[in-house]
């Protein structure tokens, strides 16, 4: 069900982006029917139910060929869709799949990595069960299911779907030149890193104390530690000095280590190691930085080469949906005014602070209104975004995608 | 008459005498020159203290007075010396005067006030010290004591016919000005004085002579070199021996100069040597009462004192001369050895120097006699220094005893027995006591009428009329409990009886309570001081001293690093913290520990540390098991932290939050030692607590834990000291933890670790132990193993190296978490000066914060002990195999905690000279470079250009100067009219009252004047932290100066985004430290402005950045807070 100029046209590069309610799907096609997918995934509290009709688009689009899909990190609105199309993509012929390197089974310092964040997952949820949280953070939460369905995608990307597809696990500094056969490509990694610092950012502390729920279904705090027995100490009167009601409350108030922040800082870490790809194709270049926050971002912005490469954008991704902190103000000021366009797939359900307002306003300003994003699109039962005035010029709109066309 | 220039008010005058005499030659150990305290003089010269009169009675000839301020001889630095320039003999007895009036000021702690003069400040040439360098040509000196005149004559040498000038003696001139300046401290010592008083002063002033010797550094290395380091020995040996007749004159011995007096004097006079020595004849318990005559008897009180100096030198050199190898007496010295001694024998005797004058405040107001002295001695070291570890006190019995000199009236020749009572308490206090110079009218009335109070208790005799000296307010030179600087007023009242004058001194403290009544009633030759009727049981007379009453400190025992060092290493450590009564908690003045478990909801039994069990075993022993070990560690941790501020401010830590508190303890810092389960300690400013958390160590790789045990932030002595400077700091810089820019958050981290990284090198055994392990290279990371692994590598603990203790940081804590390695991963990479343009983290920042002061540290230390090292190998002390002998060990580790000390006095007296907001890590090399300028203009051993060294190798430029040489990166100079003044200041700051008296009077100062102090009219000024502050130095005349300290803060509301205005605001702050001196004169403005647009864009641009960094930001959007001190040890809350 391929819409109107569903052939890349060799005088552009065409960048299509589905609506799939909150995640990432993004369809590149440079001329000689060359193709790489971006992301492939929604949310499941973001899910319009377009998936399938994605994956039957880009199969279609494609012929079955893609040279590569990149892989930006692993949440599910990003990667959902190669768990629902796992059928649909073992009968692709795939040059190669693009992954962070934190995705790296053969990766020690990855394994452990991951062997934290998700002992660090299971246990939230463990409490999350106990005393749900407020909305917002269980979707943040859920997005991370790292011990479910996302690890089934991942291990089907892994396997390269049984396609013989190439597998890459990458990381910032990588390059490759006429990448997976497509001549005149050449890609550069900016993210993710692999320094200390950055590492120590991923590392979120393992929290000490969470609520169960007991046997008898009333939550109980485990892993509880008495620092000198069960017998030592008791309430106030023990011959020394004691605090008010109100001092005692609010120290309890305060050394209540906030699950809930834990769970906001797994999803950064997760998202910070998002692959930044710059593809670099015939003097044009386009930015997708997956869902990089600022972490990800600030270990390639202070590099000396950073101004100019940003300067040279000409297609930009807007990372994490257009949330606040996904988008350096510097990054998008250092890119050309008026010389690029940008798209963010995004809607303002779950998270009604997203995208922000005040990023969008900049970007509007930054591409002289060259941007668009995919709540624009009106489709049944869906959360639609602000009414659009008038399309601006290089966009189109297909049913349930929008184009934007780079001339070359 | 050449004035200053404009605007450069130099603190010296250098000026060139003869250290010893003519006759010795204008060698370099002869020429010395003295660094007087600046003044303006007239010709003669005249200054403030001393008019030198050059007029000539036997040729009725006024010799034309030199004028010191003249260009031609400023740019010559003074007359050049010779024995034939009149003008040259002007500036020595001036100059040489000076420094002995000098010595007065700063030992006394007080400014000289002349009895003859009719005020303080008299411009009337009557009212000086009035000096005759040539008086009349006769073989003589002399003085008039009550009317200050000075006379030095001139003669043709008895031994070869030349012209001798006694005003050339170096002490000659000092023992004549001597005589004046006791006047001035008994001002009314009047009527006929004792024997044993004329004997006294004639020692005395000999004395003061002698000791001014050890000040010249050439001829005491001369003396050192000469006598092989024995310089108490009469005669020096020549440069080459001799083994027959000597041929020539290097071949011949010579004398001692440091020992003479007058020598050209006595060769001149017929005497063939010195008139006197410092050591004459061997001790003889009888010589002292066989002598008659005053100088005689005299020289053997000289002998005595010299006796103990010589004995103090004696031990402190000892070790130097093992690492110098030195085994016989006729080694030759290593020329470091030499100087090492050298530098050994003029601390010792400036310290005798100091305590010989001070004694003179101990003494009776009339007729102190040998006996006197001696307690006053005793008494006051005593006081001094309470630990005598290098025996001073011992020697000088010793010195005394051996010579016969008794004190009459105690009943046991020993230090207990000499000490005069220490009062208890039972004499009400003096009230209304002023400590500034202003109350000085005010104070003698309330003396007055104190001692007609209580004449008997004063022992006074009734019905004689009472007379009282001006009262002096005396600053100790020690700085006490909260850092405040030790004031003590002391006056004589005396009366008369017959011809005979008595009295008694008193010293009262600065609340006018009296320590000591040293009485002495007229014609009562008894030096026993009278109190009340005497009591029949001679053991109730002996003195209780320092026994009754509370201790000054309390010794608390902790873990000088963390359980995980177990009890190897020096890891169990005494510290001791002043002593405070504490209620169980332990909860004290300043500091409550309440230990609460917020996350098991109880309370663990608090601590008793005031119970005698406890008491008795001085605190409870070190153990991870037992919830009341932990509040004594915090407790004693935290206080000795609070007191390494308060000694380096000067003035006690008061927290931000006190008195406006109503909860329980709201004065106080609380500490909750186990606050929490969590990996963690932070300071809560809104809960006013440091909050430790406890842990389970990793159980993957815990270091030195057990997999899985309980880790204790509380045990960590860095960790506490951490937290507890975070406190400090917020409460000194309420505004530092804003949100300015990266460096504020840094600032704090940073600055915590360095105070606790310092603290580790007063831990004396871990730090002994450092030392021989890394061969005196402490800045090493890693201990070599103490024995060389086999093949096959390490089997044993010995063959591992380990990391070094001194260096590291919260090295549990860090094992069983694994961040927190500031210095360790700073100090282990080399400096990048491009480092700090590419860091924004907060740790990061602060790391290289920490890792230049400490290169700095480590650069001073290293160059301090540069010639110990060297002496050591000559001498065999290090062996090949890197090992030092303990005396070398010792002898570093002193060198590393004395410059650890001044490292950490100067961190903290920086603080004072920051700007109150938005400080950068430059700005901070600023102040550092600034107060310590304050403190010690001279910098021998280049801490400060160490310190800029680096700074500047790590990328830590301060803004906006134009090189960074020491005088661009002094803070400037306030630039306000000359007569701006803050009138009305009180300079006594003893009392709370007058802190806030000046208070408001800043303040009504600070609105008259805001514009010109460099303030917005448009925004409005809040002072904050209106502080007195007691300067460290005292100034040339030895009183202590205060200086006011202000922090201005302007503030203004700014949108967060000037184009989006609904977008939110912040307060965007500005303002100055204003540092005023003790007469109201604006001398430093330390500021950020308020109008400074290029900092407001920073802060905008900084604020939008990170308020985005929060990991639910994303979702949430964005929101600005303060620094928050739990997220960012927790790490990843960013």
């Amino acid at each position: 069900m391929s819409g109107p100029g569903a052939a890349a046209a060799d005088d552009s590069i065409r960048v299509r982006m589905y609506r799939v309610g909150f995640g990432d799907c993004f369809l590149l096609s440079f001329p000689g029917r060359q193709h790489i997918l971006v992301d492939c995934g929604v949310h499941a509290r973001g899910d319009i139910g377009t998936l399938d009709d994605v994956l039957t688009d880009v199969a279609t689009v494609t012929g079955r060929r893609l040279a590569a899909i990149v892989v930006s990190h692993a949440h599910e609105d990003h990667i959902a869709g190669f768990l629902r199309g796992e059928e649909e993509f073992r009968r692709f012929q795939i040059g190669g799949i693009w992954l962070p390197w934190t995705e790296n089974p053969d990766d020690a310092l990855a394994r452990a990595l991951g062997r934290r964040q998700a002992a660090l997952y299971e246990t939230l949820v463990a409490h999350f069960a106990a005393r749900p949280p407020a909305g917002e953070v269980e979707a943040v939460l859920a997005n991370a299911a790292a011990r479910g369905r996302n690890t089934r995608a991942l291990d089907n990307l892994r396997g390269g779907f049984g396609t013989g597809a190439r597998v890459r696990y990458l990381q910032r500094g990588d390059r490759l030149e006429d990448a997976e056969g497509v001549g005149g490509l050449s890609v550069r990694f900016l993210g993710p890193p692999r320094d200390e610092a950055f590492l120590r950012k991923m590392d979120p502390p393992k929290a000490e104390r969470y609520l169960r729920l007991g046997a008898d279904g009333r939550p109980r705090w485990v892993d509880a530690l008495e620092p000198f027995g069960p017998d030592a100490g008791r309430g106030p009167g023990q011959g020394g000095p004691a605090l008010s009601e109100r001092q005692r409350r609010a120290l309890r108030r305060a050394v209540e280590l906030s699950p809930e922040a834990l769970a906001f800082a797994l999803d950064q870490a997760l998202n910070n190691t998002s692959v930044v790809c710059l593809f670099s194709y015939r003097g044009r270049s386009l930015l997708f930085p997956g869902d990089a926050q600022f972490g990800n971002w600030k270990a390639w912005l202070d590099d000396d080469g950073a101004a100019e490469l940003l300067r040279g954008v000409h297609f930009y991704k807007v990372a994490h949906h257009g949330s606040e902190n996904a988008t350096p103000r510097s990054a998008l000021e250092a890119m050309t005014t008026g010389g690029f366009a940008a798209m963010l797939s995004t809607q303002g359900h779950p998270w009604p602070s997203i995208p922000y307002g005040k990023l969008l306003d900049a970007l509007e300003r930054q591409t002289n209104h060259q941007v668009i994003r995919s709540d624009t699109l009106r489709l049944p039962g869906a959360p639609l975004g602000p009414e659009l005035a008038q399309l601006p010029q290089g966009f189109q709109r297909g049913s349930f995608w929008i184009d934007y066309r780079l001339p070359l | 008459m050449t004035a200053p220039g404009p605007g450069i008010e130099p603190h010296e005058r250098p000026l060139r005498v003869f250290a010893f005499d003519p006759s010795r030659g204008r060698t370099p150990a002869n020429v010395v020159t003295l660094r007087l305290p600046y003044e303006h003089l007239d010709p003669g010269p005249i200054g403030q203290y001393v008019a030198v009169i050059d007029h000539n009675e036997t040729l009725d000839r006024t010799y034309e007075p030199v004028d010191l301020g003249a260009l031609d001889v400023v740019l010559r630095g003074g007359r050049d010396p010779s024995e034939l320039d009149f003008q040259f003999h002007q500036q020595m007895v001036y100059a040489v005067a000076s420094r002995t009036i000098q010595a007065f000021e700063q030992a006394l702690g007080r400014p000289v006030r002349w009895p003859w003069a009719a005020s303080a400040d008299s411009r009337r040439v009557e009212d000086k010290l009035r000096i005759h360098p040539h008086a009349r040509r006769t073989a003589n000196a002399w003085v008039i004591p009550t009317t200050g005149e000075v006379f030095f004559g001139y003669d043709t040498s008895q031994e070869d016919g030349q012209l001798f000038f006694s005003c050339l003696a170096y002490d000659i001139v000092v023992h004549e000005t001597v005589h004046p300046l006791l006047q001035a401290v008994f001002p009314k010592a009047t009527g006929a004085p004792s024997a044993d008083a004329l004997a006294f002063q004639e020692g005395f002033a000999d004395l003061m002579a002698l000791l001014q010797h050890f000040d010249f550094e050439q001829a005491l290395l001369d003396a050192v070199l000469r006598t092989g380091g024995r310089i108490w020995e009469l005669t020096t040996a020549p440069d080459v021996e001799s083994d027959t007749q000597a041929l020539i004159q290097a071949e011949r011995a010579g004398t001692n100069p440091l020992l003479e007096i007058g020598r050209q004097f006595g060769r001149a006079a017929g005497l063939g040597g010195a008139i006197r020595t410092a050591l004459g004849n061997p001790p003889d318990p009888a010589a002292f009462r066989s002598a008659t005559e005053p100088h005689e008897r005299g020289a053997i009180f000289v002998a005595a004192v010299f006796d103990a100096l010589f004995t103090v030198y004696a031990r402190r050199i000892r070790d130097l001369l093992r690492i110098g190898g030195v085994r016989g007496r006729d080694d030759p010295l290593h020329p470091d050895l030499a100087r090492r001694l050298a530098s050994e024998a003029r601390a010792t005797a400036r310290r005798f120097l100091d305590l010989c004058i001070r004694a003179l405040d101990y003494c009776p107001p009339a007729n102190t006699g040998f006996g006197d002295y001696l307690r006053a001695l005793v008494t006051l070291d005593a006081e001094v220094i309470v630990d005598d570890d290098w025996g001073y006190r011992e020697a000088l019995l010793d010195g005394f005893r051996a010579r016969g000199i008794g004190a009459e009236g105690v009943l046991s020749y020993s230090e207990e027995g000499l000490r005069w009572p220490r009062q208890d308490g039972t004499l009400p206090p003096c009230e209304g006591l002023r400590l500034s110079e202003a109350g000085a009218e005010a104070n003698a009335g309330a003396l007055l009428a104190y001692a007609e109070r209580h004449r008997r208790a004063l022992g006074l005799l009734p019905r004689r009329s009472l007379e009282l000296n001006t009262p002096v307010v005396r600053t100790s030179q020690r700085i006490g409990t909260q850092g405040r600087l030790q004031q003590d007023v002391v006056v004589q009242v005396t009366q008369a009886s017959g011809r005979r004058r008595g009295g008694a001194t008193l010293i009262l403290d600065q609340l006018g309570a009296p320590r000591y009544v040293i009485a002495r009633p007229p014609g009562g030759g008894g030096a026993a001081p009278v109190s009340g009727a005497p009591p029949p049981d001679p053991l109730e007379q002996v003195p209780q001293g320092a026994q009754g009453g509370p201790p000054d400190r309390r010794p608390l025992k902790i873990f000088a690093f963390d359980p995980t060092r177990g009890r190897g290493f020096g890891n169990r450590l005494e510290v001791s913290v002043p002593y405070e009564p504490l209620d169980p908690g332990p909860v004290g003045r300043q500091l409550a520990v309440v230990d609460y478990d917020a996350s098991n909801d109880r309370y663990y039994e608090a601590v008793d540390l005031d119970d005698p069990g406890i008491l008795l075993g001085g605190g409870l022993d070190p153990t991870d098991l037992t919830p009341q070990f932990h509040q004594q560690m915090v407790y004693g941790v935290a206080a000795a932290t609070i007191e390494r501020f308060e000694l380096g401010m000067a003035r006690p830590v008061v927290w931000r939050w006190a008195r406006n508190g109503r909860s329980p303890f709201s004065n106080r810092l609380l500490i909750h030692p186990h606050a929490m389960h969590e990996a963690n300690a932070y300071y809560d400013r809104g809960l006013h607590a440091l909050l430790f958390g406890y842990f389970s160590a990793s159980e993957e790789s815990p270091g030195g834990n057990l997999p899985g045990q309980t880790v204790y932030t509380c045990l960590s002595h860095d960790i506490v000291v951490h937290e507890t400077t975070h406190a400090i700091l917020d409460s000194v810089r309420p505004l530092f933890l804003e949100r300015t820019g990266p460096d504020a958050p840094a600032f704090h981290e940073a600055f915590a670790d360095i105070i606790a990284l310092l603290q580790h090198f007063s831990f004396p055994e871990a730090l002994r132990e450092t030392i021989q392990r890394t061969g005196g290279q402490i800045h090493s990371l890693e201990f070599d193993p103490e024995t060389k692994a086999g093949a096959g590598g390490a089997r044993i603990g010995a063959e591992r190296p380990t990391a070094n203790p001194l260096v590291d940081l919260a090295r549990q804590f860090g094992e069983a978490l694994g961040t927190r390695a500031a210095l360790r991963s700073a100090l282990g990479t080399p400096p990048d000066s491009q480092a700090l343009e590419r860091m924004t983290e907060a740790h990061d920042r602060g790391a290289v914060l920490v890792a230049a002061v400490f290169d700095a540290f480590f650069t001073v230390y290293i160059r301090r002990t540069t010639d110990l090292m060297r002496l050591a190998r000559a001498g065999g002390a290090v062996t090949p195999w890197g090992d030092l002998s303990p005396d070398l060990a010792a002898r570093l580790a002193r060198e590393a905690t004395a410059t650890a000390e001044r490292f950490a006095a100067m961190c903290v007296r920086a603080l004072d000279y920051c700007p109150p907001v938005d400080l950068e890590l430059g700005d901070f090399l600023r102040s550092l470079i600034t107060a310590d300028f304050e403190v010690e203009p001279d910098d021998p051993l280049g801490y400060r250009a160490a310190l800029v060294d680096a700074f500047s190798a790590r990328g830590i430029y301060p803004a906006a100067v134009r090189s960074l040489s020491e005088e661009a990166l002094l803070w400037h100079r306030a630039e306000v009219p000359a007569d701006l003044r803050c009138e009305g200041l009180d300079a006594d700051l003893s009392r709370p009252e007058t802190a806030q008296r000046n208070a408001v009077r800043l303040r009504e100062f600070v609105r008259d004047h805001a514009r010109v102090l460099g303030l917005s009219a448009t925004a409005p000024i809040n002072l904050r932290r209106v502080q007195s502050i007691a300067s460290h130095r005292v100034d040339a005349h030895g009183s202590v100066r205060p200086e006011f300290h202000v922090q201005l803060e302007q503030r203004r509301v700014e949108p967060l985004d000037p184009d989006a205005p609904e977008e939110g605001t912040f307060v965007f702050r500005g303002g100055a430290t204003a540092v005023l001196d003790h007469a109201g004169r604006v001398r430093y403005l330390i500021g950020k402005g308020i109008d400074d647009q290029a900092r407001l864009r920073r802060q905008r641009d900084y604020l939008r950045e990170t308020a985005s960094l929060g990991p639910a930001a994303a979702y949430r959007g964005a929101l600005v807070t303060p620094v928050n001190l739990a997220a960012l040890h927790r790490g990843f809350d960013r």
